[in-house]
């Protein structure tokens, strides 16, 4: 392996965790996400890294590209015939994997009660720091609908947790 | 407010939040926000959902990386360990948060930076004030020159027509001195706290400490701590009590040396 693949492959080291938590954002489970991460790095290993060009969207594309066309299908017949992924990921995780407030379950259930497609752009923008056009080249959608769908995934998410109870036009807001 | 409005103005919330709206548009909603009670709190409501986000996604982080992954890459477990550390945002806003401090606390520092930001203008032309927002106080302004040398509960005078008091001085989990203050103007009152990190004052959270009264002027509630200062106290601040007075005075005249210095 010449010196600069080792550079990128470094570069990819990094940012392994990053395309975990987008990986989660697609699936939602954590058996499945660390499913489409390796299938990500064995995708950008066998097509290689090509030069010049920010590693993370790129990966970011690979990612969702193997989600949409191979894994997500599989994963729906797989869901279909068995027990849903849920209960199997809550039992092995248990309280061991709890991080301070928050458990695997609940970040899965949370998560949830957003679309797959809001998940993804909340995800990159709020988690990864991706500028909108950088998120709307990397999901392939124009920047308008990734300033929409951001919108409805943290007020869908500030609805979970309680945080809507506050009307628009509140008593001091008229 | 209709549905289509509130989507609107979510929609617009959000990318100010981002720092994605067009200058203009985050200049007419700054206006907005300062006017309208409802819509600055659901700016929180939204801002809270990046929150919630935040620790989900450092709790998926905290899951061993899979063996199978690692062996692709020819690495041993403890190498991504070490850097799986989550690499928040490095933009706009958040660009503040690059600190060896919590999740938690860049949490509630981001809610006292967007209040900050939303009441920058009420002070902006004021050159003092200029600090609290700059994450760095210049070590030649009155502000630092409170913060080295002022004890708590002692009012000084920031500028014409501007007074700061500090409330607590606190060592965090590293055992740099910390400092919370109150500023008194003709804008905004505010809270914040800035940690003596390196040999100078860091403001590492801003929040709006007053509710604004219907003729539009700012009412001067003393005990009125925004949630997002106390969230970052308790984010920031180590094992040890707040100093006292006595406490206070000796660690300004050994010029705020740490005891195990």
């Amino acid at each position: 392996m010449d010196h600069k693949l080792n550079h990128r492959q470094d570069e990819l080291v990094e940012i392994l965790p990053n395309i975990r938590r987008f990986a989660y954002s697609l699936t939602s489970n954590m058996a499945d996400a660390d499913d489409l991460l390796q299938s990500t790095v064995e995708r950008v290993l066998e097509r290689g890294l090509p030069d010049d060009v920010p590693l993370m969207p790129w990966c970011v594309r690979v990612c969702r590209n193997l989600w949409i066309d191979e894994i997500r299908s599989q994963k729906v017949r797989r869901d279909a015939a068995s027990e849903p992924a849920v209960v199997g990921e809550q039992v092995l995780m248990g309280e061991q994997q709890v991080l301070g407030e928050i458990s695997l379950g609940e970040v899965q259930d949370a998560l949830r009660t957003m679309t797959e497609d809001q998940r993804a752009v909340l995800e990159l923008i709020a988690i990864e720091g991706f500028s909108y056009k950088e998120a709307a080249e990397a999901l392939d959608i124009p920047v308008g609908t990734v300033m929409s769908r951001l919108a409805r995934a943290r007020s869908t998410l500030a609805e979970r947790s309680g945080q809507n109870e506050v009307p628009a036009d509140g008593p001091d807001g008229a | 407010m209709t549905e289509i409005e509130d989507s609107t103005d979510d929609i617009a919330l959000s990318a100010y939040i981002d720092g994605e709206l067009p200058r203009e548009d985050a200049q007419a909603l700054k206006e907005r926000l300062l006017k309208e009670p409802a819509l600055a709190r659901r700016l929180e409501v939204l801002r809270g959902a990046d929150d919630d986000a935040l620790r989900m996604y450092a709790a998926i982080d905290r899951q061993a990386m899979p063996q199978a992954v690692l062996d692709l890459l020819g690495q041993e477990s403890t190498t991504v360990k070490d850097s799986n550390v989550i690499a928040f945002p490095k933009r706009g806003i958040q660009q503040f948060f690059q600190m060896p401090v919590a999740i938690a606390a860049s949490v509630a520092l981001l809610a006292g930076l967007l209040l900050g930001d939303i009441v920058r203008e009420s002070n902006q032309a004021n050159p003092e004030l200029t600090g609290l927002y700059a994450g760095q106080v210049a070590a030649d302004s009155n502000l630092h020159r409170i913060l080295e040398n002022g004890t708590s509960s002692q009012a000084a005078s920031l500028s014409d027509g501007v007074n700061a008091e500090l409330l607590l001085t606190f060592q965090d989990r590293d055992g740099d001195y910390c400092r919370q203050l109150r500023v008194d103007g003709s804008g905004a009152p505010l809270q914040g706290i800035a940690c003596r990190r390196g040999g100078s004052w860091q403001v590492e959270a801003v929040g709006i400490a007053g509710a604004r009264s219907p003729d539009g002027s700012y009412q001067q509630a003393s005990g009125d701590t925004p949630a997002s200062i106390d969230s970052a106290i308790d984010s920031l601040i180590g094992a040890l009590p707040p100093l006292d007075l006595e406490e206070e005075i000796n660690v300004i005249s050994r010029g705020w040396k740490k005891l195990d210095d």
